[in-house]
């Protein structure tokens, strides 16, 4: 049986690839750490599984007691993985404060997993066995793991499908629902593996979509501005690019360039780390405003920053004056010290009008000097 | 049907990975250059890669007879239209431009073996010299069979050399990486090839250029999360990493850190608006890679208009040549008659002493001599945009 012995190594070494990547190339947030964990779990499974096909009707010194181990390590791994995914699942969504909030719910989900590992330390022979020839055979109450393993997966699909349907920020709300699709590449291999015992499909495909994970984790750490978790300058300028490239006659799109006043006062006044605070709470209270399905909210620089938005002129006033109104509001609730004020400058993108993406933004960026010295008068 | 099941079963996890690849390229995360050149390299893989496996289909009925034939022609054809793409690619990387027309006589001498094959390729139909299908449906070997993967070879090899040579020519330290890693697409497969000559039936080959395709594309993206798309040197998280890995290298050899930061550069963005700031801040990068090529230098913009230079140099003497030369460029730029404003900067170095220094303390030393260099400048009056433009 080598032939699943080599299905095997070629996931593996793409998850070997991934990890060393990981540890290299990644900030280590909580996110990427259980994607590392994660990988890692899988990686063991795979190599149990390698080493118990390697033995499989096989009899050399030790290949009993090695398919054994590498058996029951399988077993307990792969549904811990699907436990680990589960768990995963619920940071990503729910953020740093998840345990606070679900410590009792964790308790009771994880049960089940608790029970079905000593059911297997008590009673392998339920899940697997291994006969005279030092075969592996399929135990009796093989399916315990396969409908436990199944069961984290769907829930967590289900939780990720429910929050994402929910959630008001589309761009969020799409990766929520990325989120719930991790779990179709592992369910068609499984769905195959079951219906042909010869083809081995499922933690290959597993790792296909961690791989799919992995890649987009990466993709966040390049997009996405690392203090206000806003899209940054990078991203925005290739997309700029892109939408001007390829924008059609009669198309309307808008461009806000938004500058935060007195930032380097603050900054001067209560320090860096209240300078980081106020940006922060500018970058919230954007995307609180443009929630819109087509606003695209970026940091520009320093105390600036972008959006743009897929409208008519009319429309992106309106949100102008909705953002106005929610600083006021701040204004008059807030408990800190300084008052938020914001230069704002709007240009509406006129087909054939301008060259190049630059002269766009330089008349934003005109219109928001002129905003900020008439707003200091 | 079994092997073909099996021969699916090994290689549908290389194929789609190859296809997210492509993906990714496609949708853009970000646009490297010679980007479509890669994309098309990907899809001849997986192409290849399923042609490969839909010519172990039975063929022992009339289709399956010309599924094996068609498919063995088109996996030969992927391979080397793949090793030809990647070359392509390799070449976009070192000659750093996308618009491959301006070479167009080297670009007619890098196709000609390629038609050449795809003319033999055609042609085997009647002369069976590389390959073809007895009425059984076998796949049989022609005489030429190894000229697909001989030409393959020497595509991959040519364009390894150029990326050597062009890793040796480099100074950023991150780009002569990034040349080195395409390396790994000779490398690789070959080192696969090997352990498929002795055991036939692991699928090595195909495993390690996808694997090698992987890597790769880690280190595309490595390169632009590294570096500040605005000036094309390395961020500060880069600078952050270098400066660790060389104090932690205990290097006996001298090195400096310094750090420039430009004079009135809020003067030009407030006068003459963000854009030419920016370009300000583009023409600086320039002129620091134009001075620190011939050293061994590491370069990196800071912050806002901040930048620091990290360079291997023996002493204090030989930093003051290279410091000398930068105030040299910078006069040339500032003389050019079409500008509009000038760039003026103040630079503050500290040397590395074995045992004593961190970087945190190197770092702090080049910033305080900064800011007293200045303040020095502050007390004269010049302006960084010119008067008539006011």
């Amino acid at each position: 049986m080598m032939t699943a012995f080599y299905i095997d190594l070629f996931p593996c070494c793409v998850l070997f690839l991934v990890l060393h990547d990981l540890h290299h190339n990644l900030v280590l947030t909580e996110k990427v750490r259980r994607c590392r964990n994660i990988n890692f779990l899988i990686c063991v499974v795979l190599l149990s599984d390698m080493a118990a096909w390697f033995c499989h009707g096989r009899i050399f010194p030790g290949s009993y007691p090695i398919l054994w181990v590498a058996n029951v390590v399988y077993f307990a791994i792969s549904v811990v993985v699907a436990f680990q995914w589960f768990v995963a699942v619920h940071y990503i969504l729910y953020g740093h404060d998840v345990y606070l909030r679900f410590r009792k719910y964790f308790i009771v989900a994880s049960l089940p997993l608790l029970v079905y590992l000593i059911l297997l330390a008590v009673h392998p022979d339920w899940i697997f066995r291994v006969t005279a020839e030092n075969e592996y055979a399929r135990g009796d109450y093989f399916f315990i793991q396969t409908v436990l393993g199944l069961a984290y997966m769907l829930a967590s699909s289900v939780l990720a499908l429910f929050h994402g349907v929910q959630e008001k920020v589309p761009s969020w709300r799409q990766e929520d629902f990325v989120l719930a699709g991790f779990i179709v590449f592992p369910l068609i291999g499984g769905v195959i593996q079951v219906i042909n015992k010869n083809i081995i499909l499922l933690w290959p495909f597993t790792v296909v979509s961690m791989f799919l994970f992995y890649l987009n984790l990466r993709q966040e750490q390049i997009q996405k501005d690392e203090l206000t978790k806003l899209n940054n300058r990078r991203w925005l300028d290739e997309s700029l690019k892109r939408k001007f490239e390829e924008s059609v006659e009669g198309e309307a799109w808008y461009l806000f360039l938004i500058d935060l006043n007195e930032l380097k006062t603050v900054n001067d006044t209560y320090g860096h780390t209240e300078g980081d605070v106020l940006l922060r709470e500018v970058a919230q209270l954007l995307q609180r405003v443009f929630v819109a399905d087509n606003s695209f909210v970026a940091r520009y620089g320093g105390d600036e920053f972008a959006v743009v938005m897929n409208c008519a002129e009319g429309e992106a006033l309106r949100y102008r004056e909705k953002l106005f109104g929610e600083i006021e509001r701040r204004n008059s609730e807030t408990k800190k010290p300084y008052t938020l004020s914001l230069g704002i400058g709007g240009v509406p993108f006129e087909y054939g009008k301008y060259k190049d993406i630059n002269e766009l933004l330089i008349v934003a960026d005109k219109k928001m000097y002129l905003h900020k010295e008439e707003s200091k008068k | 049907m079994e092997t073909t099941l099996y021969y699916f079963n090994i290689y549908i996890v290389p194929i789609i990975i190859t296809l997210i690849l492509l993906f990714k390229t496609q949708s853009g995360i970000c646009n490297f250059l010679g980007r479509r050149y890669f994309s098309t390299a990907l899809l001849c893989v997986a192409l290849g890669i399923f042609f490969l496996i839909i010519s172990w289909v039975p063929g022992d009925t009339n289709l399956g007879l010309v599924c094996v034939w068609v498919a063995s022609f088109f996996a030969l054809v992927c391979t080397v239209a793949a090793c030809y793409f990647w070359t392509l690619y390799v070449f976009c990387m070192v000659a750093k431009t996308e618009k491959l027309r301006n070479y167009s006589k080297t670009m007619v001498l890098l196709a000609i073996p390629a038609v050449l094959f795809l003319i033999l390729a055609f042609t085997t139909r009647w002369t069976h010299l590389v390959f073809y299908v007895d009425s059984e449906g076998n796949y049989v070997r022609g005489s030429l069979i190894y000229a697909p993967y001989i030409l393959s070879i020497l595509y991959l090899a040519g364009s390894s050399l150029m990326a050597w040579r062009a890793a040796g020519r480099e100074i950023l330290k991150d780009q002569k990486r990034e040349y080195r890693s395409l390396i790994l697409f000779l490398v690789l497969p070959i080192a696969g090839l090997c352990i498929q000559a002795i055991h036939f039936e692991i699928p090595a080959t195909i495993y390690c250029a996808v694997l090698a395709l992987i890597a790769i594309y880690f280190n595309i993206l490595n390169g632009q999360a590294s570096v500040d798309s605005l000036t094309g040197l390395n961020n500060r998280g880069q600078l952050r990493r270098y400066l660790q890995a060389k104090c932690d290298s205990g290097e006996e050899d001298g090195w400096a850190l310094v750090m420039l930061d430009l004079d009135g550069f809020k003067e030009i963005n407030d006068l003459l608006g963000h854009q030419v700031g920016d370009g300000a801040l583009m023409e600086m990068g320039h002129i620091l890679k134009l001075t620190f090529q011939k050293y061994s230098a590491f370069l990196c913009r800071y912050g806002g208009d901040e930048f620091v230079v990290v360079v291997d140099c023996e002493d204090e003497a030989a930093l003051k040549v290279a410091l000398m030369e930068l105030e040299n460029n910078i006069r040339r730029f500032n003389e050019r008659p079409d500008g509009n404003y000038y760039l003026r900067y103040s630079l503050g170095q500290a040397f590395f002493h074995p045992g004593v220094a961190t970087q945190e303390e190197l770092l702090m030393k080049a910033d305080e001599r900064m800011y007293r260099a200045k303040a020095s400048h502050k007390q004269q009056i010049a302006h960084t945009v010119k008067e008539a433009v006011k």
